[in-house]
């Protein structure tokens, strides 16, 4: 499992990084924390010239180390799995608008990687998951700057709508008590009910599984794949709920749910919730959440 | 002898209905067993009449048997009386009712998952079959790992005729309850509350059940007409008794708690 988290200035950010560490301890996940830089470099930029004109650079790398070390904080063997990162790093460029975070010593079992891409919030970050082949990403919203995120950016809803893998977008600082999902059952991958195991027990939260229905009551695939979900999570002690929403009530029942519970909602192209789930309000969810997101593909 | 019956059917429900038969087990004094019905409407025309019809239903008979016992087999059911149920064929409602009529079970156990609507509730119970239900119901909708049991009771609640309802299925023994009295539901509560304390009718019900061996551990009361927020509280018990009429009011307050409740709930006729 690869998870690649936003970071920012915001001391926000800190909270998120300790909750994946939490999340990765148990996953052994290889992570990569990203920083972008608001201002692109010059057109023919090199490390050196860089160095020495932008000072900007230098804040984002030094912030990105400091949150490498709050990750590898949450760990006790961080050296041996992550490798090293709380010594002086070096910064290297790598293929075009992006810099790394390099360690010197032994590298870890696992990959911590630390980037500053440069350029449009959402798009670099779309490019980083991309590029790294993450599962999930990570990115939080500080709840005293909602319903915004920080000025003109467009981060969440674009990220939410255009990743091609899971983004978990972390609102609170509080606990959530339940996790709702709302997944299309019959299609549902193996590692999104991975994913939902550990925040369940990240978050020693109960967690409840929300069928679908329509006119004609639950479909039989839906309703199988629903038993099997409760016999994976019952197998493992976890609490699990069932409850039937009708779809046209679904809206209304997310919106009540997203106000104290993690709302976690499939939105595969194979998925008939995401033609009940419009991308509009898929973005309006993410937004005004009370509590903290997660869209599975 | 007394018997409880499980109507099984390959759904969501039925897998519900089995794991929560198998937790009780050891708590409830029926015998537990399980049926299916076939609703010879439901997969086709019925063809002709006389032997042709009679080796048809034999045919479906012999199907729906496999495929049950491969569900079963499925659950992993682990108690042997619900190994092979017995396969009706006919309306479901009114087989059902003419089994528990012939056979005079004690206890009617269903698996239902919860609607997020909870007058779904209402149509449930003002189901014939439920609307002609001869003995108490329990409608499991959820699993429960916890072992408490909530005892719902309101003003109009006949609290002897339901101790002895309830205590006629459930072991006394090492039987850990909750009393629960429904305050003031249409009072000028805003917010619906659980609180510890009691009142007259909750003292009856904590004396009947001391007077049966059964020491409670909490009293707490209702204020407020009862809403999802309540309603979750009782997530922590394993299921909740109560006792209401025959086709309930819409209206009804306990009714509008049952709803709402995640957890199993079990419903002595008054």
């Amino acid at each position: 499992m690869r998870i690649l988290v936003a970071v920012n200035n915001d001391p926000y950010s800190a909270y998120v990084v300790r909750q994946v560490a939490k999340v990765a301890r148990n996953t052994w996940a290889d992570v990569t924390l990203l920083c972008i830089g608001d201002q692109a470099p010059p057109k023919g930029w090199d490390i050196d010239t860089l160095s020495k004109t932008d000072g900007s650079v230098h804040d984002l790398a030094n912030l990105l180390h400091s949150y490498g070390r709050q990750f590898c904080d949450c760990f006790e063997d961080a050296d041996l799995l992550y490798g090293p990162h709380a010594s002086e790093y070096q910064l290297v460029q790598g293929e075009k608008n992006v810099l790394s975070l390099d360690y010197p010593g032994k590298s870890g079992r696992k990959v911590l990687d630390l980037r500053i891409r440069f350029g449009s919030e959402s798009k670099e970050i779309l490019a980083e998951s991309a590029d790294a082949g993450a599962d999930l990403i990570v990115v939080g919203c500080n709840p005293e700057q909602r319903p915004g995120w920080p000025a003109n950016s467009d981060r969440p809803e674009k990220v939410v709508n255009n990743a091609p893998c899971s983004v978990l977008v972390i609102k609170e600082e509080k606990q959530p008590q339940m996790i709702v999902c709302c997944l299309d059952h019959d299609t549902v991958s193996q590692a999104s009910i991975e994913l939902i195991n550990q925040l369940v027990t990240h978050y020693n939260a109960e967690l409840e599984i929300i069928g679908v229905t329509d006119a004609h009551g639950l479909r039989v695939d839906v309703d199988r794949r629903m038993a099997r979900i409760l016999d994976y999570y019952t197998s493992r002690d976890i609490n699990a709920w069932v409850k039937l929403v009708d779809r046209h009530s679904l809206n209304t029942f997310i919106s009540q749910a997203a106000e104290k519970n993690l709302v976690a909602v499939w939105t595969s192209k194979q998925s008939f919730l995401s033609k009940i789930f419009s991308r509009q309000h898929l973005e309006d969810l993410a937004i005004s959440a009370e509590a903290s997101v997660l869209v599975l593909r | 002898m007394k018997k409880a019956l499980i109507p099984v059917n390959i759904d969501l429900g039925s897998s519900i209905a089995l794991r929560y038969a198998d937790h009780i087990s050891d708590r409830i004094q029926p015998a537990l067993c399980d049926v299916h019905v076939v609703d010879p409407k439901q997969v086709g025309t019925q063809p002709g009449s006389g032997w042709v019809q009679k080796t048809w239903e034999n045919a479906l008979i012999e199907s729906s048997r496999e495929e049950i016992r491969q569900f079963l087999e499925m659950e992993q059911v682990k108690l042997p009386s619900l190994k092979s149920p017995k396969i009706i064929i006919g309306n479901r409602n009114d087989s059902l009712l003419d089994e528990l009529r012939l056979e005079q079970y004690d206890l009617f156990l269903e698996g239902v998952p919860p609607t997020f609507n909870p007058s779904d509730f209402f149509t449930l119970l003002n189901s014939k079959l439920y609307r002609m239900m001869p003995c108490p119901i329990l409608v499991a909708k959820n699993l429960v790992s916890s072992d408490t049991i909530a005892l719902v009771v309101e003003k109009e609640s006949d609290t002897q005729k339901f101790i002895s309802c309830f205590l006629n299925i459930f072991n006394a023994e090492g039987l850990k309850v909750d009393l629960i009295g429904m305050d003031r539901v249409k009072s000028e509560h805003p917010v619906a509350t659980l609180t510890d304390g009691s009142n007259a009718q909750l003292e009856e019900l904590n004396n009947l059940l001391i007077d049966n061996g059964v020491i409670p551990n909490a009293l707490r009361l209702i204020r407020g007409a009862p809403n999802d927020k309540v309603a979750d509280l009782f997530r922590e018990y394993s299921m909740v008794a109560s006792s209401m009429m025959h086709s309930p009011r819409k209206n009804d307050p306990l009714l509008e708690l049952l709803g709402r409740i995640p957890s199993p709930v079990f419903i002595c006729w008054q």
